[in-house]
């Protein structure tokens, strides 16, 4: 039951990293999407799931290690290192991405 | 009980050696007040103690458990950083969940200050109320061993006591190593008390070992 409770903690601390910037990095990349759209006509959905990938990074490391280095702390007292915070973020926004290229 | 053992940390920045060979220990029911002059390192020690910051040379040991980086010291050792660390978009009441057992968190949330604070975001709490949760859940953290870098600063007269308090009742089952430069604050709670001089560690046993040592001068009285 503890290891449980760790396990969804260690999601939630996931979770809370990676959504500050997921809304953002979502709104920018299907704008870009449709400004493309727009002046061509091609490929919606593939070039918002590449700026999706590209703007989640850029963000991410604009949010966190320039803005907010400070909220590192917090991760790494619930046990969360930057190199999980970052792998996981990563894989996250490539899945995502990959989705809506393949869409 | 567990012990945190700390020794033979060694630390410099650029040709400034600021720490020499460290040595402290800290058992579960103390509470250690670490003292020193600007620039003696004290915020320095406890990150890497915490794991945050690479020292030149150290080891750290919680029981039989050695603490190499960040990942070792999981619900062993948390840290209180002198600056603001909650995240900011954050809801007071998903924190503590994240931060606390079940038991704490239900002792946080019919706490009178968190009470007021527990459906508001980070962004929405003024500096000092911000200051008080972040103290209260690193003290209610699972941890064994407790670092806290100016944990007085910034919070109201009032609340230092209730802080005091809460360090005091939580020091029956953990260990406490505190640094803050009020050092009223320390001396009220700290059960050992050391003072960071030239790199090294001196135990202070009275306020004759401060004016010795250059931390406090003659003029000023210890209450």
């Amino acid at each position: 039951m503890k290891k449980f409770q760790n396990t969804l903690r260690i999601i939630g601390g996931l979770w809370l990293f990676y959504r500050k910037m997921a809304i953002p990095a979502l709104v920018i990349s299907i704008l870009f999407g449709l400004l493309i759209h727009l002046i061509s006509g091609h490929f919606f959905f593939k070039m918002a799931g590449i700026a999706f990938i590209i703007s989640s990074i850029l963000l991410q490391y604009f949010v966190y290690e320039v803005i907010n280095s400070k909220e590192y702390y917090f991760y790494y007292n619930i046990g969360l290192s930057k190199h999980l915070l970052w792998g996981a973020s990563l894989l996250v926004s490539f899945l995502i991405g990959l989705t809506f290229i393949r869409l | 009980m567990s012990n945190l053992h700390v020794d033979s940390v060694m630390k410099g920045f650029g040709t400034k050696q600021v720490l020499t060979d460290i040595y402290i220990s800290c058992k579960q029911g103390e509470i250690i007040g670490l003292l020193g002059r600007n620039g003696s390192g004290k915020s320095t020690l406890l990150k890497i103690i915490f794991g945050s910051l690479e020292a030149d040379g150290k080891f750290i040991k919680v029981g039989n458990k050695i603490i190499n980086g960040l990942y070792d010291n999981r619900r062993l050792i948390s840290y209180l950083p002198q600056d603001h660390f909650l995240p900011s978009h954050a809801a007071v009441s998903s924190l503590i969940k994240l931060m606390c057992n079940n038991e704490s968190a239900s002792l946080l949330k019919n706490n009178d200050l968190i009470k007021k604070i527990l459906n508001k975001k980070c962004t929405q709490l003024s500096g000092g109320e911000r200051r008080i949760l972040e103290i209260m859940l690193i003290i209610h953290s699972e941890s064994q061993f407790v670092l806290m870098d100016e944990p007085f600063n910034g919070v109201a007269p009032n609340y230092r006591n209730v802080i005091k308090q809460m360090i005091m009742n939580q020091s029956m089952s953990k260990g406490f190593i505190i640094t803050d430069h009020d050092y009223r604050n320390i001396l009220d709670i700290s059960t050992r008390t050391i003072l960071l001089h030239d790199g090294g560690t001196k135990e202070i046993f009275d306020q004759e070992d401060l004016k010795f040592w250059g931390y406090l001068s003659n003029a000023v009285e210890i209450r």
